[in-house]
């Protein structure tokens, strides 16, 4: 339990970095915030305990000098709230005592958190594959920064001490969800939205990248989600481009995504994309520099196989196709995307071309992906889409909102 | 209630309709899995692949490196591979898909403890994962008509040569019913007895007997007439060649016909050392040992032994000439 105790505690503290705000929304800020300072403090060589100790007194001084500026008085539904917790204490009852059984949880990202909590450096034997053998060697490290900090807080890098850390953003995510959806729309819509959010078996149980797993996009669902919220209400481009910057250290398509967002941000954001961009930067060049000091191991280059595209034209509808058949997958998904579909469509027809270009955007780059992959294209879709759909679950979920309020 | 509502009540029944039952089902199992430790939970829902992980590290010095060593065609083997090391960190280990890799990595660090994968992980050696590694025999031919009660197989090896070249002698035993065959495997003296059960088919008649990689010669006894076949197989290449069965040590000296690419193979069959020349020089062979010296046509001892050619040919394949 002293795992669930450190997650409560930390990372909302350390998301007072950037002033007080609703307990969700500082618990997503935090989970970034660690986990980028620790990778950028990592990359100009400064020990993690420096990092952290900077980072922590500065949260601190901040949740002191600075009142809350985004309290949310919102009155929502008991219902809806009821059916909003219900599934996520089900789910940490599940997490304190079911043992993590998932692929890349395990594989990849919590092997590199107990590395990280062994060597205390992003560049140490282990990512000189001089201890073991660490494939997807170069994955960003955000969210294993993370596990690692509480491992090394717990002193136990077995990873019951990290389930909730997964947990913890699904359901920060959740309420985040519900708390700007009320501003954007309405409370009683966005309680209902955020329930039926929580209730989506890919999130919720999914055995590939669920809450009750180790992977990591749930919290690229929910820092696509946090930069999109930032891009409907137009008013914090520095905040947006920080949610860009965690969503680039957190997985390898957190950049392209990150690119594809602030290229539709620059449309809002108009000159002011500029401010967003410098947090952005930052972290695609810590990116490239811990990178260039590592060995490569089993990642597919994708970007170098660009060129194929070409020729792999007609691969396109077959992974179009894919997508949608997943997306349709009533146990994975419910009727959620097909709501979103009629959802985005109407917006747009209101020409609100928001959540269709985020969503048109992200789906087309991972198309792409699928034709130009040197996998076999059905098995990648199979393996990999319902994943990659949880990543702009944010934007649609938005969309289903605008459309079911009254007017 | 508004179409718009019932838009949102037919989502969330939706969604709630496709959760509820894998939910119930994950809280049911969490709570059968409550009263258990730690261990425990992880045994009963990952069963061996967790369970050797946490064997194999009792059994080793914490600072033994550990070559992992999962067979390349083994589905899910690699993953196995993978989740020892998320187990085992900080434990260093070198993993290996497939054991050519270990064979040719000439790393003096390479570890020397290894563990498999075939089962859950475990510890093994080299010679138990090139065996497991091991399906199907290539000796497809009929046993003699003569059936023996005791005989000699001048020539039984369990080695590797630079790859694909993986040699074993295969060995096809047939009874009319039921018999318990001793076959010792010398230099080392190592027994196994086999029971063959009408017929038998042994893939690496020398790791069978010695559960180790080397090179030897047999005796075999049978407890009944036993008719069998014999051949060096390259299993790397296919190539099969039959090894003669002896019954009596042949006369001396043992000419040859001159070969100038083979070696000279001398078996001594008794158990005290034995001066035998052949190969231009006088070579000492130990008791029950075999060696092998240069090419000639005559061999010459104090006493009867056993000697043959070897010649290696193209495509891993190999010649052998039987004394007269």
């Amino acid at each position: 339990m002293i795992g669930l105790l450190i997650t409560l505690v930390l990372f909302p503290l350390a998301g007072c970095v950037a002033g007080r705000r609703t307990f969700s929304e500082s618990f997503l800020i935090g989970v970034g915030a660690v986990g980028a300072a620790l990778f950028v403090g990592g990359v100009l060589g400064v020990p993690f305990v420096v990092t952290l100790v900077l980072l922590m007194s500065v949260a601190i001084a901040r949740f002191f000098w600075r009142r809350d500026e985004r309290a949310v008085n919102d009155e929502f539904p008991r219902l809806a709230t009821f059916a909003t917790i219900i599934p996520l204490l089900l789910l940490t009852f599940i997490a304190a005592i079911t043992p993590l059984t998932d692929f890349d949880g395990r594989a990849f990202w919590l092997l590199k958190a107990k590395a990280l909590a062994h060597d205390r450096s992003i560049d140490g034997p282990f990512f000189q594959n001089r201890e073991v053998w660490s494939p997807r060697n170069q994955y960003p490290l955000l969210i294993p920064l993370d596990a690692a900090t509480i491992m090394s807080l717990a002193a136990d890098s077995d990873d019951h001490q990290v389930r909730f850390l997964y947990l913890g953003i699904f359901a920060a995510l959740t309420f985040h969800i519900r708390n700007r959806l009320a501003k954007l729309v309405e409370p009683r819509v966005a309680a209902w939205c955020a329930a039926l959010f929580v209730w989506i078996p890919q999130f919720a149980i999914g055995d590939a990248g669920g809450a009750l797993t180790a992977y990591n996009d749930i919290a690229v669902a929910a820092f696509v989600a946090c930069a999109f919220f930032e891009l409907m209400e137009r008013e914090r481009p520095l905040m947006f481009g920080v949610w860009l910057a965690f969503l680039t250290l957190t997985k390898s398509e957190g950049l392209p995504l990150a690119i594809i967002l602030a290229a539709i941000g620059a449309f809002w954001f108009r000159r002011r994309i500029a401010i967003s961009l410098a947090p952005l930067a930052v972290a695609a060049i810590a990116l490239a520099a811990w990178r260039s000091g590592i060995p490569h191991t089993d990642e597919e280059p994708f970007l170098s196989r660009l060129p194929l595209l070409p020729e792999r034209l007609d691969r396109i509808l077959p992974a179009i196709g894919g997508v949608v058949r997943h997306a349709m997958t009533f146990n994975s998904w419910g009727i959620f995307w097909l709501a979103a579909i009629v959802a985005v469509t109407l917006l747009a027809t209101r020409s609100e071309w928001r959540p269709a270009a985020v969503i048109v955007a992200v789906a087309a780059m991972y198309v792409v992906v699928y034709a130009i992959s040197a996998w076999n294209t059905d098995l990648l879709i199979d393996q990999s889409v319902d994943r990659l759909l949880m990543h702009i679950a944010g934007p649609a979920l938005c969309a289903i909102s605008a459309c079911v309020r009254s007017r | 209630m508004t179409r718009r509502n019932l838009a949102l009540a037919a989502i969330v029944i939706s969604l709630v309709a496709s959760t509820a039952a894998p939910l119930a089902r994950l809280v049911s199992q969490a709570a059968s899995l409550r009263k258990l430790s730690l261990y425990e939970r992880r045994v009963r829902l990952l069963g061996n692949s967790y369970q050797g992980v946490v064997d194999v590290l009792r059994r080793v010095r914490r600072d033994e490196p550990l070559a992992l060593v999962a067979r390349v065609n083994a589905e899910g083997e690699d993953a196995v591979a993978v989740f020892f090391n998320y187990y085992a960190y900080p434990h260093t280990t070198w993993t290996y898909l497939g054991l050519p890799l270990y064979a040719l990595d000439r790393n003096p660090h390479r570890p020397k403890t290894l563990v498999g994968f075939r089962g859950g992980p475990h510890l093994t050696t080299y010679a138990a994962l090139r065996a497991e590694s091991m399906t199907g025999a290539l000796l497809d031919v009929a046993p003699s008509k003569e059936a023996r009660r005791e005989l000699l197989v001048p020539f039984v090896v369990s080695v590797d040569g630079p790859p694909p070249d993986v040699y074993t002698v295969e060995a096809i035993f047939e009874t009319d019913g039921v018999a318990n065959v001793d076959v010792v495997v010398y230099p080392r003296g190592a027994t196994r007895r086999l029971v063959v059960h009408r017929r038998l088919v042994v893939r690496d008649l020398h790791y069978e007997v010695t559960r180790d990689l080397g090179l030897g010669w047999a005796r075999i006894r049978s407890a009944a007439p036993l008719r069998a076949v014999f051949a060096l197989v390259n299993r790397g290449t296919g190539a099969v060649t039959p090894i003669r069965i002896v019954d009596s040590l042949p006369s001396l000296p043992i000419r040859f016909p001159a070969r100038p690419n083979a070696f000279v193979w001398l078996v001594n069959v008794d158990a005290a050392p034995l001066v035998v020349t052949a190969g231009g020089t006088d070579a000492l062979v130990p008791p029950h040992g075999i060696i092998r010296v240069d090419n000639d046509v005559e061999v010459r001892a104090p006493r009867p032994l056993f000697a043959f050619l070897a010649e290696k040919k193209e495509r891993g394949g190999t010649e052998f000439t039987w004394p007269q």
